[in-house]
């Protein structure tokens, strides 16, 4: 099929339809349901996100100590799934929603999004940019919002088509092994970096902060904690962990198209935020709901300054809209029972995505393993690699035959 | 190895966070993340107030007599910050500081620490501050005028003098609304009877009329030749400075001036200055113009995102002053709050560390 010609304004979208008096009115439901949620925030909520944090650091440690035997198979996939575990909830739960601004009402200068740092290598700033400023202002809007598609895929009909686009299950999959360095690079906007609206200096100085945070984590992920075989470790947490928090495509309402590049800035409260949300189709209700692994991350919500389990929950009052398209009243956007009217959070649906997307990540990780087993060790997939790294660390010798230095490693 | 070294190789092992936050995770005082402190003792006063002592969680670095300390609590989850002034003397032998807290009916904090908080609650400790404190050398001639909670500075300054054997001569005005009402009343009555350098002079304005800085002439005929140190609500201060200053005597005065009190109004608020502590700048905003706006326009680099209170790209944390929130009109008054300054215009003058 092909793409539809991008104009600037889509008058088949229904949204368009809708008068000021009914974006008004769109703006007026979401305060209300923002003052409702604020309103009763608390001490559980607080508990909640310092139970989160705590559970995440042990974890983490845990699993670390655990694959200190990893030795043993049972020892080894143990700690490389808890480690996976850790790394998403991290990512996702505690690190997306701390940076978003979600829990800054506690007024805890340690939990704050100005002060929060993740464990990947995108630097706080640089995301906390690309994601609350472009992609949360601009929701949806093509050409605007580069996590349609992360600049790389045609998730929508309404991007132009290339023939580049013919591999994208091919790249997709690259990306999702390696998504924390996609994300690294994200803010850098290559587009604009291409066509000249970026300064140079801005662009280097961007490049200088993503190679301090990567230096970081390179040193610590892949150096130190590297001592012995945990290149292999390490890759398989990160496929977990990414393979769960990676859909490009999440959050595209399949039937609401997103938005042509228009001017949305400048629009006042109630005609910018909600209303640009709506008319680039977001999908504002819940679909893996409550399920701390993907932090609500494809809910492409306008405002999502509370927290992510305050306007998941149990789903009160999610401004329903209808507008008439000929005569009849229609839900707006989304399919059905899944527009913007209000929706039950299915926990099962939660429990079977996660599932797919993480053997997903399994099966990546798999890939991965035997990949750099390969290439590395020179040996087919399968072999006794981390025995044999361990050994070598255990003797002291500075280099095994055939086993590489940690710098080919980190490379 | 030195500590420098397992510093720097715990940074790596645990970054982007600290060693401290799983240190934390053992015991949390043991993270030097936040000063914090646990409240060990509540003694009610007077008065409708509580002394509530505090055990740091640190040693003590000391404090000068009328200061005040920021101190924050969570309530509902929510961090408030206050200052309070420290009414403990600098060098209590268990290291203990304390406060001493009049209840505000309505207010957020004040109310908690009278009724709701019990030994062993954590507290967050900010800096020392104040420069309401007694001049070294001491002065030889003292008037205390106080009124209400604001008797707190000035007993910590009695008790200092008291301490330093310089209870020479001094006088001490305060109102209270009865006998009865008087924080510290026992305390400062008995210091009266045994010391005959001080002289306590109580204003019961349940019964007579309120302090006015014409009654210094019957309180105190040599006020005039005084070192006075005033403490109060915002009117009594309006009024004695305004005398001080007429009598030309403006440098004999030392005020503690309270939080001045804002009222929620509709509008787009009163505009003021801000200054920006981290880029030392100076900006004037007039009504209803952010923080971020009027900062720009005076040639200030603030970071800045969305400009409508999405992103929060632009916060800053609000040292002093109080901010209005140009969407929704609420004013927010600051103790280390973070505000957005691209919806937030300065209700009359503020401090934001940008």
């Amino acid at each position: 099929m092909p793409a539809r010609p991008a104009t600037p304004y889509d008058p088949a979208n229904p949204l368009y339809a809708l008068g000021e008096e009914q974006l008004a009115g769109i703006a007026r439901e979401f305060d209300a349901l923002h003052d409702e949620v604020f309103g009763d925030l608390g001490e559980v909520d607080a508990r909640y996100i310092r139970n989160m944090i705590t559970f995440h650091r042990r974890l983490a440690l845990l699993s670390r100590a655990v694959l200190l035997f990893s030795r043993y198979k049972p020892a080894w996939v143990l700690g490389a799934a808890g480690l996976g575990v850790a790394k998403v909830l991290e990512n996702m739960e505690i690190g997306h929603n701390v940076m978003h601004g979600q829990w800054d009402w506690m007024n805890d200068p340690t939990i704050h999004s100005s002060t929060w740092d993740w464990d990947t290598a995108s630097p706080a700033a640089a995301w906390k940019h690309s994601h609350n400023y472009v992609h949360h202002t601009y929701t949806n809007v093509i050409g605007k919002d580069n996590d349609v598609g992360y600049e790389i895929m045609r998730i929508d009909a309404r991007q132009p088509w290339k023939p580049a686009y013919l591999l994208q299950p091919f790249y997709n999959l690259l990306l999702t092994a390696f998504f924390e360095w996609g994300v690294a690079v994200h803010d850098l906007d290559f587009e604009k970096i291409r066509t000249g609206r970026k300064p140079k200096k801005q662009v280097w100085d961007e490049v200088k902060a993503i190679g301090v945070k990567a230096r970081r984590q390179v040193v610590k992920d892949y150096l130190v904690y590297a001592v012995r075989a945990a290149v292999q470790h390490r890759a398989a947490a990160q496929a977990v962990g990414f393979g769960a928090a990676h859909d490009p495509a999440a959050g595209i309402p399949r039937r609401c198209p997103a938005a042509q590049a228009r001017p949305v800035r400048g629009a006042g409260r109630g005609q910018g935020g909600e209303a640009a949300a709506a008319r680039g189709g977001a999908r504002v209700p819940v679909n893996p709901a409550r399920c701390p692994a993907t932090s609500g991350g494809d809910h492409r919500l306008p405002r999502p300054s509370g927290p992510r389990r305050r306007w998941e929950r149990d789903g009160p009052a999610l401004p329903v809209v209808r507008v008439p398209v000929n005569g009849e009243p229609v839900a707006a956007a989304g399919p059905p029972g899944a527009g913007l009217g209000r929706t039950a959070p299915s926990g099962k649906r939660c429990v079977m995505r996660s599932t797919i997307m993480c053997s997903f990540g399994v099966a990546v990780r798999f890939a991965v393993v035997a990949f750099a087993a390969g290439v590395l060790v020179g040996s087919a997939a399968g072999t006794d690699v981390p025995d044999r790294a361990h050994a070598c660390v255990s003797d002291s010798s500075p280099r095994c035959p055939g086993s590489p230095t940690p710098d080919v490693w980190t490379s | 190895m030195g500590w420098q070294s397992a510093d720097r190789l715990g940074r790596v092992l645990t970054s982007p966070l600290l060693p401290d936050d799983y240190f934390a995770l053992l015991r949390p005082r043991w993270s030097a993340r936040e000063t914090t402190g646990t409240v060990v003792r509540l003694r009610r006063r007077r008065g409708d107030a509580v002394t509530v002592v505090i055990q740091p969680d640190f040693a003590w670095p000391g404090h000068v007599p009328g200061q005040y300390l920021r101190i924050g609590l969570e309530i509902d989850g929510i961090r408030h910050w206050r200052a309070y002034t420290i009414t403990s003397d600098p060098d209590h032998p268990g290291g203990v500081v304390s406060i001493t807290v009049k209840r505000t009916e309505g207010g957020r904090m004040s109310p908690v620490f009278a009724g709701q908080v019990q030994p062993g609650r954590r507290v967050f400790l900010g800096e020392v501050e104040g420069e309401f404190t007694l001049p070294e050398p001491l002065p030889g001639k003292v008037l205390f005028l106080s009124a209400g909670s604001g008797v707190t500075p000035i007993m910590s300054m009695v008790r200092e003098l008291q301490r330093r054997d310089a209870l020479d001569d001094v006088v001490h005005v305060h109102s209270a609304r009865t006998e009865n009402d008087m924080i510290f009343g026992t305390m400062l009555r008995r210091t009266a009877e045994r010391a005959p350098g001080y002289r306590l002079v109580e204003v019961h304005t349940a019964e007579v009329p309120r302090f006015s800085p014409d009654d210094l002439d019957r309180h105190c005929p040599d006020w005039r030749e005084r070192q006075a140190f005033l403490s109060g609500p915002r009117a009594m201060i309006d009024a004695v400075v305004a005398r001080f200053d007429a009598e030309g005597l403006a440098e004999r005065l030392h005020v503690e001036r309270f939080q001045p009190v804002i009222g929620i109004g509709g509008g787009d608020g009163a505009g003021g200055r801000v200054r920006f502590r981290v880029s030392d700048a100076e900006a004037a905003c007039g009504t209803g113009v952010s923080i971020l706006v009027g900062g720009e326009r005076a040639g200030v680099k603030l970071p800045f995102g969305c400009r409508m209170g999405i992103c929060r790209t632009c916060v800053g944390r609000l040292r002093d002053g109080a901010v209005r929130d140009l969407r929704t009109g609420a004013v927010e008054t600051a103790d280390g709050q973070m505000v957005r300054t691209c919806i937030s215009a300065p209700e009359g003058d503020v401090e934001i560390d940008l």
